[in-house]
Formats: C-alpha cells, structure tokens, sequence
C-alpha cells in the first residue's frame, strides 16, 4: 500500500465524513434499503398500503417461480437474446474496427454514424423498427421481396420475434463496440506488429497471436457489460412487441415488471428480481473465470 | 507489384463494407424522416416510395397540437441535467475519499461500491417504487432523479483515475494549511477534467435515454413525462398513425442528435476510454 498523505497509523481524516456522508445516505436509501426490502420481501407476504410485511412464507414464492411456465418461457427468452445480440454486435464492433484501423480517409465519420443509434436512445430506436419491420407494409419486407426473397413476419410470428428484437438491439450496439474496439487497436503498440512482421508473420498469424491476446481485457469488459445488460432488457419488448404473441418475446425483466405493476404481486416480483441478479452473477463468474483460462 | 494490386482490391472491397455499413446506420433514420414528411396516403402505399413524392409538414403540425412537446422537452433537460450535476459531484467526492483520504470503514465502503455494478436495476424497482410512493414523491421530478444520483460505474471510473495521481500535491496544499475540500476543489477537480468530462458524457446519454423509470413514476402525470416517456405514450395513444408517430420521433431525437453532432470527438472518446479501462 502506498503511504496516504496528513496521517499518523491511527489517526483518520476527520474531514472524509463530508467527502462520504452524501454518499452513504443516497446509497442506504436507495440502493441498500431497497435491495434489502427486496430479497426480504422475496419470502414475505407484502402489504402495498402500508407497506409492510405481513406474514414469512418462506420459499412459497422461489417454488410458484419454479413451477412458472411463463418464467421459463422469460428465461428461455432472455437465453436466446444472450446468445444472439451479444455475439453478433460484440463481433460486428470488432469487424468494423479492424477496418477502420487500417487508416482509411474518413475514419471518424464513418466511426460518428455507426455510433448514431446508441446515441438516438432505445425508445426511439424500437419505434422506428417496428414501423420497419411491419410484416404488411414495413419496409424492410418491401425491400426483400425486391429482390425476390419472401417476407417475413418479423415480430407478430412467435418463432421470430425474439430474434427479430435481438438482430435490432445488435443493429444498435454494433456501433458502441466499434468505438471500443477502435481505441483498444490503437492502444496496441505498432512495435508489436512490425516485428512480427519482420519474423514473416502473415496477417491471420498477427491477429491471433498478438492483437487478439492483447485485446482480450477488452473483449472481456464487453462481455461482462452485455451480459449485465442483456439480463435487464426491457425497453425493446416492451415497445416493438409488448413481449407478444404469446410471450414469446417476454423477457425476465418484462415479466417482473408485468407481475409487479400490472398483477400488484409485488413480492412475486421481487423473487424474481433476486433470480436475476444471482443469474448475472453466477454467469459474470463463469465468464471471467472462462476468459482468465483463455488468456494462459 | 502484384502484391500491391491484391492490396488495392481488398482496399476496395473494405471500403464497399464501410460504406454498406454507414448505408445500415443510417437508413432507418432517413426513413423515420421521410415518413414524417409524407403525405398520409402515401404512408400507406405499398410499395412504398424510397423517396417521398410530396413533401408536406401536417404531421409536424398535427404532433404540436395533440403533444406538448415544449413541455417535455423542458422535463427531460431538468431532470437529466439535474441527475448528472448530482451525479458528478457525489461521485467524485467519494472517489476522492476512496483514494487520498483514510477513514474507518474504507475497505467496506470500497467493496460496497463495486458489488453494486452488479446488481440490476430490476432487483431494486419494487420497493423503490413503494417508497417514492409512500413519501409521495409520484410523478416528481425528485422521483426520477434521486435514484439515479448515485451509481457505482462513475464513481470506478473516477477512483481508477484518481489512483495514479501523485500525493505530492496533496502533501503540499496540507502543508500550506489548505484543507482537504479545497484541495479537491482546486486541485484534484482540475487534474481529472477528462474523467469528470467521461463521467458527465456517458451519465448525460443515459439519463437523457432513460426510460423504464421516469415511466413508471409518471403514469399519472403526463405533464411530467421526459420526452422518452411522452414519445412512447404519444405512439400508444396514435396507434397505426405512422407520419405522426414518425414526426414526433423526428422532434424526440433532435436534441441529443445535435449536442452529440456539437460533442462528437469528446463523447466518442469518453465511450472509448471508459471501455478501455474495464
């Protein structure tokens, strides 16, 4: 540890009471209160009036969600967001910045306008797609059956609409990975690469053995940022799809919302608050210890 | 030579994918604009027209007639305004704390901070939205901007920067008698003008973007809705009416389009330092 300046070994900066004490406050009534009230609530009875607490059930509410068709459907939904948008825009992101990295003329306008749609916001970006992706006068159909393909029912057929929603938010996030992946190949020494070169090494060979070692931490922070965020997902169902037809597209986060502010069980909801943030641990953990092994 | 040909080649292909690639960017919001602008028969039409045949401005019209579009405007600069000064300012406070200072429960305070970025926002809703109801903060503007006040993300930012400032300076202002407010105030904040700048940027997009809680806190009060909000009730409410959904969408972007057309070089790094810094 390195020495700390104004201080004796037991003496303390009386003055870091100002520094944190706003802090604490914000954070004890707005973020430890409540998650405290909600894991408690998880295995109580809640009364919204008074809000209280009116009787210990216990796991009544962890079992019910076990049994839960419909939360296993959101589950099942949230999986197949997981596996789809996070790859597809993670490894989009990469693609387009290893060609912006070869210095072509208009680097940073071309950088500007993918990153437009995650400045535009969700909210706006889900209009647009579903007035888009209008399966009978959307344009996207339009422009397929241009060109001789079919169209297709992109968010009114069950078996699409999740990965319709998925392509779309992908669409979106291509543009925030570019950027970061952008500066992390410039952050890599061209010492590296020219070396390399010298020793006869072929393009292919320098990326997978120099840059892509060098950008794991990278790849690693957009992982574990994607997960936490796709674990949390609302606005797009909720927009394009209200998590239709049929649930289909119903996230966990749209089925907490819905079973908590529609139905009024708030501490069903809150069960399913706590599963989701165990389940963003528990898959943060593996995939850090999955990346830590790749590095060695 | 040869080989400079073949580089030629691959030069070009990659610059076709750049430009398709900007083409996919950018067309839906050309078809948002242009939807706005086109007569409504024409909206209907199929197939439709890539580019609109006449150019007419009802839809824009009709838009400030039913939506009070100053009015939300006005909600979401305060609040988001309001949520970054807040942000900024407690964040910043506690990194310094974190770093240079020595106090009981320090080690706590810094575990405490980054299990937070873990946990989702949904895990807290429910008894956040019971309390602000209870304290009858409902469709405020405190409501949407207290809990977002704090958030564990800028304060790592500002911590990892704050890290590898040296204690000289502050060795030296403590000697000269200053205290340690004014230090930060005088030389810390100065010294981490870019983080704070990182940290305003990216607090500003997604307090300006927010949406699921500004929009649970003001079912009951549509004067109060941010423009996010306004926007997705407004398209509720005119189901189907696509040239007006689109020109309220066209009005609901243009602000944060142009302050990120004004800030593009700051913003665009600020998104790639911090993601570097992960």
């Amino acid at each position: 540890m390195k020495k700390r300046p104004g201080r004796k070994k037991e003496k303390w900066d009386k003055e870091a009471i100002i520094f944190v004490l706003p802090y604490i406050i914000f954070c004890l009534l707005f973020m430890i209160y409540p998650v405290f009230m909600a894991i408690a609530g998880s295995f109580a009875k809640w009364d919204l009036v008074t809000n209280s607490f009116t009787k210990f059930i216990g796991l009544d509410n962890y079992i019910r969600l076990f049994q839960d068709s419909a939360f296993w459907l959101a589950v099942r939904n949230s999986f197949i967001y997981f596996a789809v948008q996070i790859p597809t825009s993670i490894l989009g992101g990469m693609a387009f910045a290893s060609i912006l990295n070869r210095n072509f003329f208009g680097r940073d306008l071309f950088r500007g306008i993918y990153f437009l749609p995650v400045v535009t916001g969700s909210v706006i970006i889900s209009i647009i797609w579903k007035w888009l992706l209008q399966s009978s006068n959307g344009m996207i159909n339009y422009l397929l059956e241009a060109v001789g393909l079919p169209g297709v029912t992109w968010l009114a057929d069950p078996k699409m609409s999740m990965l319709s929603i998925s392509l779309v938010k992908a669409w979106m996030d291509i543009g925030y990975y570019t950027v970061i992946f952008l500066a992390a190949y410039q952050g890599i020494s061209r010492d590296y690469i020219d070396a390399a070169r010298i020793d006869g090494a072929n393009g292919f060979q320098i990326f997978r053995r120099i840059k892509l070692p060098l950008l794991n931490p990278t790849i690693m922070f957009c992982i574990m940022m994607a997960t936490i965020w796709a674990f949390q997902l609302f606005n797009e169902p909720y927009i394009m799809t209200e998590g239709g037809p049929m649930g289909s597209s119903t996230t966990m986060s749209l089925y907490l919302y819905r079973q908590g502010f529609i139905f009024h069980d708030m501490s069903y909801a809150s069960a399913i608050g706590v599963v989701v943030g165990l389940l963003i641990m528990m898959i943060s953990v593996l995939e850090n210890k999955f990346f830590k092994r790749d590095i060695e | 030579m040869k080989k400079n040909k073949k580089q030629k080649v691959i030069d070009i292909v990659l610059f076709v994918i750049l430009i398709a690639g900007a083409v996919v960017a950018m067309f839906p919001f050309y078809w948002m604009v242009s939807s706005a602008l086109k007569p409504s028969n024409e909206i209907a039409k199929y197939p439709p027209d890539l580019i609109p045949k006449h150019i007419t401005l009802e839809h824009f019209q009709y838009v400030f007639r039913t939506m009070d579009v100053p009015r939300t405007f006005l909600n979401s600069v305060i609040v988001s305004f309001v949520t970054v000064i807040l942000n900024a300012w407690l964040s910043g406070m506690v990194a310094y704390a974190l770093t240079k200072l020595r106090f009981p429960g320090q080690k706590i305070l810094n575990k405490v901070v980054m299990a937070f970025m873990m946990v989702p926002f949904q895990l807290m809703v429910v008894p956040l939205f019971l309390m602000i109801t209870k304290l009858k903060l409902l469709g405020t503007y405190s409501a949407m901007i207290l809990p977002s006040a704090v958030s564990s993300f800028s304060i790592f930012l500002l911590v990892s920067c704050m890290v590898s400032l040296p204690d000289d300076y502050i060795q030296a202002a403590l000697i000269d008698g200053s205290g340690h407010l004014g230090i930060y105030f005088k030389i810390i904040v100065p010294m981490t003008k870019p983080t704070l700048t990182t940290v305003i940027l990216t607090n500003f997009f997604w307090s300006w973007n927010n949406y699921l809680w500004p929009m649970m806190v003001t079912v009951q009060n549509d004067h109060m809705a941010t423009m996010q909000v306004a926007i997705d009730r407004y398209r509720t409410l005119n189901d189907m009416k696509w040239g007006a959904t689109m020109a309220a969408c066209t009005l609901t972007a243009l602000p944060i389009v142009i302050v990120y057309l004004i800030l593009q070089k700051q913003f665009v790094e600020s998104v790639a330092t911090s993601g570097i810094k992960g």
